[in-house]
């Protein structure tokens, strides 16, 4: 029992430290942010921190009022130095990263002023924190500009998927050197992520891909379409989880839930059924052989009912 | 149109008053014109005896303010135009002579700004804060306006030698006031600077003949302006007479504000007479301060400023000096320590500039 309620406390530690939120805490340059919802500043759609890096790359954040003038200043420095220079080179530093620039304005109520300030700085991405309740999970004693510098990039040599890399409140200005200096030595120090093969991560024994196909030998051949989502040449779309190279437990879209492996197959257990059916692919399509009553099913016999 | 014959009404009451009853009218007036900006003051002035040892002084003044407002470059939210203020003000002065006393009692009114920096900072608040988009208070079109008196004695202690006066005066201004950023950590909200100072002043005067051909004198004063620390102030003049021709003029001044405000200066004047009631002079000045002072919210001050001026003069007295000519010109210079954090936005408000000074007076008497 004890040790039960060591786990829980564990447990429950472990949780509340994770909520910045909820512990008081800020992010600080080495922490892993959690993701974030916001609503578009322009379009009204809702986006997530994590949509936003979804294809990985360095997110630049830059919060800003459009009456502040630390903004101003900073702003266009951020304009020549960082959005239109990663402009020129693609849109990625000096490893091939995405940069991203993403613009959060603090200051609702004045839409149109704020989004002449986007416009004339060349925000692309803008996003509301209008109550600036992100904002105070870096700087939670006010001010403005805040910039804050998250690698997006997953599998990074040079730190982890959704780590604060810099943060630096008010902008100096005038007699400091300029920001872009700052930004930019941190934006070109993020290393591509190692391209990680989400099919294999799970089917380490898996053969291809060969023009986008996969094979499992004793499986067939499948594509990923956004795996686990994947199509099969012979069941059609699957959702494939999977357990290993020789374990397959899949969601077909027509049987529901199946269990095969390479010892047993083309003998499958359908959860929907609680029976095993052997497979055979004929020439008049998929035969199901149900070993419980003894037939022979098409699909369309067992799916039904 | 309508403007100038309202002045001009008030100056023919001024000349009319003047002569009817008057001992003496003067007219002066100052330009100063830089690149962006141009400065011009003008005064008409009348004095009368209303009985034996009793004097009143009528004064108008006019002054207006032109100026191409240019906001900071980056700032693309605000535009740039031109602006032209006027600001009138009407004083009376009552003295009257008791032997050894003197009693007189001082009164103004002005109407509109009264500085290059007040209507410079309202068009830049007014462009920033007049959408009234923000939450708090929102901006107001004020026409500044103000009232003050002065009484003061002086009392002759040594005879002909030896002068010691005292004043005591108020002044009420409403003023444009700044505008600021309230930080309220989950939102921002627009918070407005006082529109009534309420100005308090105290002077100690001193004035000696020390020997025939020198003479000192040492003002000290104190100002209590709300929301401002107390300034205490000295000013000096020392005055000598080199021969029957040359006159050399030496003044400083010393204020502080706080801790943190000093300003001085100091200037010398050279004038020499070369007959016929001809006179001609050179006079140079050099101002230094640590910054302005800010009336209210932060970030509109001022930084340190440093001027110079070097004008010449020339004057002529009439025989029987009924008719006093004065015309003088130069160069005045203003330099300002570079923009401090904050205030980026009025680069083009604290702007070094060279400026072009022009002063003329005329004085009748009857």
């Amino acid at each position: 029992m004890k040790k039960e309620w060591n786990l829980l406390w564990i447990t429950l530690i472990g949780c509340f430290s994770s909520l910045p939120v909820l512990s008081g805490q800020t992010y600080a340059v080495g922490s892993v942010v959690e993701d974030y919802s916001f609503t578009d500043f322009k379009t009204g759609e809702t986006v997530s921190l994590y949509d936003l890096g979804a294809d990985g790359g360095v997110l630049v954040l830059e919060w800003y009022a459009y009456w502040c003038p630390f903004c101003f200043d900073s702003a266009g420095k951020v304009e020549s130095g960082v959005i239109e220079h990663y402009g020129m080179t693609n849109g990625e530093n000096n490893h091939g990263v995405p940069v991203k620039h993403i613009a959060l304005n603090v200051q609702g109520g004045a839409e149109s002023q704020g989004l002449a300030f986007a416009n004339n700085f060349g925000f692309g991405t803008v996003v509301e924190d209008f109550d600036r309740s992100f904002f105070n999970l870096f700087s939670p004693g006010g001010g403005q500009p805040l910039f804050v510098i998250i690698n997006a990039e997953a599998n990074s040599p040079t730190s982890d998927q959704w780590e604060v890399l810099y943060t630096r409140l008010n902008y100096s200005g005038n007699f400091d050197s300029d920001i872009d200096v700052y930004l930019r030595a941190v934006i070109d120090g993020v290393e591509k992520g190692e391209v990680v093969d989400a099919v294999k991560a799970v089917f380490p024994g898996v053969v291809g891909p060969v023009e986008g196909y996969y094979q499992l030998p004793w499986f067939g051949w499948f594509a990923d379409i956004d795996f686990p989502w994947v199509y099969h040449t012979e069941f059609g779309y699957l959702y494939l989880p999977g357990q290993s190279d020789s374990v397959v437990i899949t969601y077909d879209l027509e049987l529901g839930w199946l269990y095969a492996s390479e010892s047993y197959y083309p003998y499958v257990y359908l959860y929907s059924q609680a029976r095993w059916y052997y497979y055979q692919e004929g020439s008049l399509g998929e035969w199901w052989y149900d070993t419980k009553d003894k037939v022979w099913k098409q699909i369309g016999d067992i799916a039904g009912g | 149109m309508k403007r100038v014959m309202k002045y001009g009404y008030i100056i023919a009451g001024l000349l009319g008053a003047s002569v009817l009853w008057g001992q003496m009218l003067e007219m002066s007036s100052e330009w100063l014109e830089a690149e962006d900006v141009r400065l011009m003051t003008g005064s008409v002035s009348g004095k009368m005896e209303l009985s034996e040892g009793l004097e009143l002084r009528t004064e108008w003044a006019f002054n207006s303010i032109d100026f191409d407002y240019r906001p900071d470059p980056i700032d693309f939210s605000q535009m740039g135009g031109e602006r032209n203020e006027e600001n009138q003000a009407v004083s009376l002065r009552l003295r009257k002579e008791l032997g050894k006393w003197r009693i007189e009692g001082t009164g103004t009114y002005y109407r509109g700004y009264r500085s290059l920096s007040d209507a410079w900072l309202d068009e830049f608040y007014g462009q920033k804060y007049g959408a009234n988009v923000l939450p708090g208070v929102h901006y107001e079109v004020i026409e500044p306006r103000g009232y003050g008196g002065t009484v003061s004695t002086r009392w002759e202690y040594l005879k002909s030698t030896g002068y010691v006066s005292l004043g005591l005066g108020m002044i009420q201004d409403r003023v444009a006031p700044s505008y600021e950023i309230d930080d309220l950590l989950t939102s921002f909200e627009l918070v407005r600077g006082d529109q009534h100072l309420s100005t308090l002043l105290a002077h100690l005067t001193f004035e000696n003949v020390v020997t025939k051909r020198i003479r000192v004198r040492h003002a000290f004063s104190l100002t209590d302006t709300s929301t401002r620390d107390v300034r205490l102030g000295w000013t000096g003049d020392l005055l000598i007479a080199l021969g029957d021709d040359w006159f050399v003029r030496t003044s400083g001044s010393y204020n502080e504000e706080g801790t943190t405000f000093i300003s001085r200066a100091i200037s010398q004047s050279v004038e020499y007479s070369i007959g016929g009631g001809w006179s001609i002079g050179v006079r140079g000045r050099y101002y230094e301060d640590t910054g302005q002072i800010e009336t209210a919210l932060a970030s509109s001050a001022a930084p340190a400023l440093i001027t110079r001026e070097l004008s010449a003069t020339v004057r002529w007295i009439s025989e029987g000096e009924r008719w006093q000519l004065m015309l003088s010109g130069g160069s005045y210079r203003t330099r300002y320590d570079p923009i401090g954090l904050g205030t980026a936005e009025f680069v083009h408000l604290y702007a070094d500039r060279n400026w072009t000074l022009v002063r003329s007076a005329v004085t009748y008497t009857f």
